[in-house]
């Protein structure tokens, strides 16, 4: 499921957005899974039903999820993206902010490369399973 | 306006003034708000803005000097009585029914409505701990609960919950959010809720509306204006315009429209949270 934060500025339809194209990617949700109907998140959660429609009807229409009367929205086949477009986001307002501070190019590459060395291995570190 | 697609809203103000004395003292001062039906608006103001006026003035206890208030296209100051049966208030006090339980409170309430919803009722009462305890024993957070069970029993249209979450803890609050979007999915009910917590409205509203000097001075869907604010953090570069600020703190400024500002392109814009928000717009 979703955890969102009202209080932080991001609009929570965005919040959604993101976090399910993230899950989509790190592939914790496949092609085929359903997501939760709009009721359960909006009534478990406590957030306006209107703003989880806003959301799944974005993630429709960038073709990340199809709209199955009857069943819900399910992933659909090709909606499982490159990976880096959910790193995207993060990358492009570190490069905002180096730039902002005068941080050069090659000393933010060099930076990356080494915190890159430090993580102890190149394969995938498995994501907290949210619960 | 095409009258059987278009249903009137459930409460629509129009140009509304009041006030408490004979004199000219106006509480609201011209205030317009018409609310979309199904959906939760929030409800912000400073400190005696006008928020309990209003809903006073839309439950038709207080009559408008000028202006129109109107429930579902009826005059709210003398509505019909199957008009005002689709209204649910919660006001700051809990009206004292202290001797009574809980039980045998809503029982006399639920008495007097035909389409009484005690499955619903009893649902909540049991969610919420309250069967078969004496109102008077109750902390007020838990008479608080009471006070919604008493105005959503009778199933009404229109909830008006006027700073209901303010005495319940965090827990109890999450609770009482939970059953207002509970009630607004299932039934399609249209909420106005007045509260200091931002964070909450940010939670189930749809839309909000800020009363500052007796008038509404945004009404929008939250979306909406959060996606047309920025706060700016600026490091040396150009001043922004000072129209475009709605408050500032240093080198930072909250910004409408900050893209249409003229500003370096490398300035960074973060996104705003509500409290911000409705600080700078009720500081002008």
């Amino acid at each position: 499921m979703f955890s969102l934060n009202p209080s932080s500025g991001v609009p929570i339809y965005r919040q959604i957005v993101q976090q399910a194209r993230f899950a989509i990617a790190s592939g914790r949700v496949e092609p085929g899974d359903r997501l939760p109907s709009v009721r359960t998140i909006a009534t478990r959660l406590g957030i306006n039903p209107m703003t989880v429609s806003k959301a799944y009807s974005m993630l429709e229409r960038a073709g990340v999820v199809v709209r199955h009367p009857g069943i819900g929205m399910v992933v659909s086949d090709n909606g499982a993206e490159d990976p880096v477009e959910a790193v995207a986001a993060d990358a492009q307002s570190l490069v905002r902010t180096a730039k902002q501070l005068g941080v050069s190019r090659t000393k933010l590459v060099a930076r990356i490369n080494k915190l890159w060395e430090k993580e102890w291995t190149d394969e995938p570190i498995p994501l907290r399973r949210s619960r | 306006m095409d009258r059987r697609t278009d249903p009137p809203a459930p409460l629509a103000l129009n140009g509304v003034s009041t006030g408490y004395d004979r004199t000219r003292n106006l509480v609201l001062d011209g205030a317009s708000l018409e609310l979309p039906p199904g959906t939760i608006t929030g409800l912000l103001g400073r400190n005696g803005s006008g928020k309990t006026t209003l809903m006073r003035v839309a439950l038709g206890l207080m009559r408008a000097r000028t202006g129109a208030a109107k429930l579902f296209g009826a005059d709210s100051w003398d509505s019909p009585a199957e008009v005002r049966k689709r209204l649910g208030y919660v006001s700051q006090a809990f009206p004292s029914f202290g001797w009574m339980t809980v039980d045998a409170c809503l029982a006399m309430i639920g008495a007097h409505y035909e389409d009484w919803d005690q499955t619903l009722i009893d649902g909540l009462k049991r969610d919420w701990h309250l069967e078969n305890r004496k109102i008077a024993k109750l902390s007020p957070g838990d008479q608080q609960k009471v006070a919604i069970l008493l105005a959503v029993g009778h199933k009404p249209d229109l909830l008006l919950l006027d700073e209901p979450a303010a005495s319940l803890d965090p827990a109890a609050r999450r609770d009482f959010l939970k059953a207002v979007v509970e009630l607004n999915t299932d039934r399609g009910q249209t909420v106005l809720l007045s509260s200091h917590i931002t964070s909450d409205i940010e939670r189930v509203a749809s839309h909000i509306a800020i009363l500052h000097g007796g008038r509404i001075v945004c009404h929008e869907a939250l979306d909406d204006i959060k996606e047309r604010v920025g706060l700016v953090t600026l490091t040396g570069s150009p001043w922004p315009p000072m129209e475009k600020i709605l408050t500032s703190h240093g080198n930072r400024y909250w910004l409408w429209n900050p893209d249409e500002c003229g500003l370096a392109a490398d300035v960074r814009v973060d996104d705003v949270v509500l409290e911000d928000l409705f600080v700078g717009i009720t500081a002008r």
